[in-house]
């Protein structure tokens, strides 16, 4: 249990700890190392889904209007390039944010400068926790709209060739909403890093 | 949020129909074709079309008739090809479509067999898209018992629930005291055209509910304002047909028959019901459907059918007011995606387009001068669009 990295700041034993303790202190006491790990799971594995979720619904109408139409092949796959984007977003994200986890090398001795080593992890666990929310779910969406909008874009251009470039407009818009994720992600989880030595005041 | 899941399963079959969309004559073929002097002359223009692949075997002089199969049999087997990729509600809905088809087949076998002709001649003009796999077994027919074979033979068919339901209307229609022979009298007696519109307001009717309770929201705001609208083409048509005519000669009489061959959906049902109903003039007509200003406009120009006899190549009738209007509709509903109406758009529109082809190629053969004004009654697909 993280307490006993962290000592134990109320000075209770097993039992006040199962009576005493409210559920805002179980709550503070989840270790930051859980958070900052699951907010990088959440910004990969959802902006994935949102990616994949783009891919196969363009896929699909590409295949389709491709049988009739072979002329369209090569010009849209770069709705997949754009869906494909998105995924990429989200690997960058992951990368950022494991790159700011490392082990406390040094937690001291008294009981102040826990707390305040401990009020530090959490600022950083929260942080990319959150971080990852907000790129995770800005992807995700982005993925479905820019695969929507690819579908149309293919099967529009098997119906009426101009079209094309004009849709192409569209997807363009929708997956600057990813790049929006990616920006305020980077800026959120900037001061984020896990000490090595820990802050003394 | 279907228009995100709609790929998943039907996104491969709708964007076969787009690309199948692109296949459709345009304006300039068909001035082309126009200008065709004889039937070998449009078949190789037809060849360099899309519909190059079937009609290869065939000698240049082709009668129309053998055209007509080609044609239809190449858009059967598209239809074919999309109900083979399809999945769960967009197959049955696609099957529910062929229905139609097999009404007409049946409704012709049967008058074919009343008539003493050859099952072989049936057979090879049927239409390729009702083709299904009883239809082989109508050809029993002992002496003159009708209603046996329609309760034995016809209620394997897909579409035998619809004969069952036409049989308990007739027969309900009799009155009392009725005996097997009066059975047996009404079936012969009764005139191809009304089982067949009959069963096909049934059809429609079930396509309807079919459509509002299985389908998604998208494809449910295209289909049924198409479908509403194609109910009340029927009854416009219905109406129309009956004012006048010669074998209604009683109000009464022609009251029930309205009452029997007017789609229960539709937007005139059941607001305008009792008014159009009794109306007995074109005048009468148009009053009851002033309610709906689509309809009021269509109506404005429709030939009285009081002088029926005065008609001739020129006049635009109603029917042709009315395909016009259709095949708009039909041409709009490819602007939407993720619904299913692009496949009942499809397969109306290919119908319109193998009849401006086929009206094509009798003028031709006839020989007709070029200002005549049969030249102009096709209605292109498409056109509205300015394409």
């Amino acid at each position: 249990m993280s307490q006993q990295i962290w000592g134990n700041p109320q000075g209770w034993d097993a039992a006040e700890w199962q009576s005493d303790a409210t559920w805002a202190d179980r709550f503070m006491y989840i270790d930051p190392y859980f958070w900052s790990y699951f907010g990088v799971a959440l910004a990969l594995a959802t902006s994935i889904i949102g990616a994949s979720w783009g891919i196969f619904v363009t896929g699909v109408s590409l295949l389709g209007s491709t049988v009739k139409a072979p002329r369209i092949r090569s010009k849209n796959l770069i709705s997949v390039i754009f869906c494909e984007a998105v995924a990429i977003y989200g690997v960058i994200m992951a990368i950022i944010m494991i790159g700011k986890i490392g082990p406390i090398e040094d937690i001291p001795t008294d009981q102040n400068g826990i707390n305040l080593c401990y009020t530090y992890a959490l600022y950083c666990g929260y942080s990319l926790f959150w971080t990852g929310v907000s790129v995770g779910l800005s992807n995700l969406i982005c993925g479905i709209a820019v695969g929507v909008t690819g579908s149309g874009c293919a099967i529009s251009d098997a119906q009426t060739p101009e079209t094309f470039v004009k849709i192409l407009v569209v997807e363009i818009f929708g997956s600057a909403l990813g790049l929006f994720g990616v920006i305020v992600g980077i800026i959120q989880c900037s001061g984020a890093t896990f000490p090595k030595v820990c802050p003394t005041s | 949020m279907d228009l995100c899941v709609f790929g998943v399963d039907d996104g491969y079959a709708e964007a076969i129909i787009r690309g199948l969309r692109a296949s459709f004559l345009t304006e300039a073929q068909y001035q082309q074709m126009k200008n065709c002097a004889s039937i070998p002359e449009l078949k190789s223009f037809l060849e360099e079309t899309d519909y190059q692949n079937c009609l290869q075997a065939d000698n240049p002089q082709i009668p129309t008739s053998i055209l007509r199969q080609r044609l239809k049999k190449k858009l059967a087997d598209e239809f074919e090809y999309i109900e083979a990729q399809s999945t769960g509600t967009l197959t049955k809905y696609l099957f529910h479509l062929r229905c139609r088809f097999m009404i007409d087949n049946v409704v012709n076998m049967i008058e074919g067999l009343k008539n003493k002709i050859d099952i072989e001649i049936l057979l090879s003009n049927i239409d390729p898209l009702g083709w299904f796999p009883e239809i082989k077994n109508i050809k029993v027919l002992e002496g003159d018992d009708y209603s046996s074979l329609y309760r034995d033979v016809l209620i394997d068919t897909p579409i035998g629930v619809y004969f069952m339901k036409f049989l308990e209307e007739s027969i309900e229609n009799l009155h009392e005291n009725r005996t097997l022979n009066d059975i047996q009298n009404l079936f012969r007696e009764m005139k191809p055209e009304y089982i067949r519109t009959s069963l096909k307001k049934m059809w429609l009717e079930d396509f309807y509910s079919f459509c509002e309770s299985e389908l998604m929201p998208t494809s449910q705001e295209a289909l049924l304002e198409l479908l509403k609208f194609e109910a009340d083409f029927k009854t416009v048509q219905v109406i129309y047909n009956s004012i006048g005519n010669r074998d209604l000669n009683t109000a009464a009489k022609i009251i029930t028959t309205r009452k029997q061959l007017c789609p229960t959906i539709g937007n005139l049902y059941p607001d305008c019901e009792k008014v159009y109903l009794q109306a007995m003039t074109l005048d009468a007509l148009r009053e009851a459907v002033k309610g709906c200003d689509n309809y009021r406009d269509l109506l404005k120009d429709a030939p009285d059918p009081l002088k029926r006899e005065e008609f001739n190549v020129q006049t635009k009738t109603l029917d042709d007011i009315m395909y016009d209007d259709e095949c708009r509709r039909y041409a709009l509903s490819f602007d939407g995606q993720g619904s299913y109406g692009v496949f009942y758009a499809y397969l109306k529109l290919k119908e319109q387009e193998i009849r401006n082809i086929i009206w094509l190629a009798e003028m031709i053969s006839r020989k007709l001068a070029k200002n005549h004004p049969g030249w102009k009654k096709i209605i292109i697909p498409f056109s509205h669009l300015g394409k």
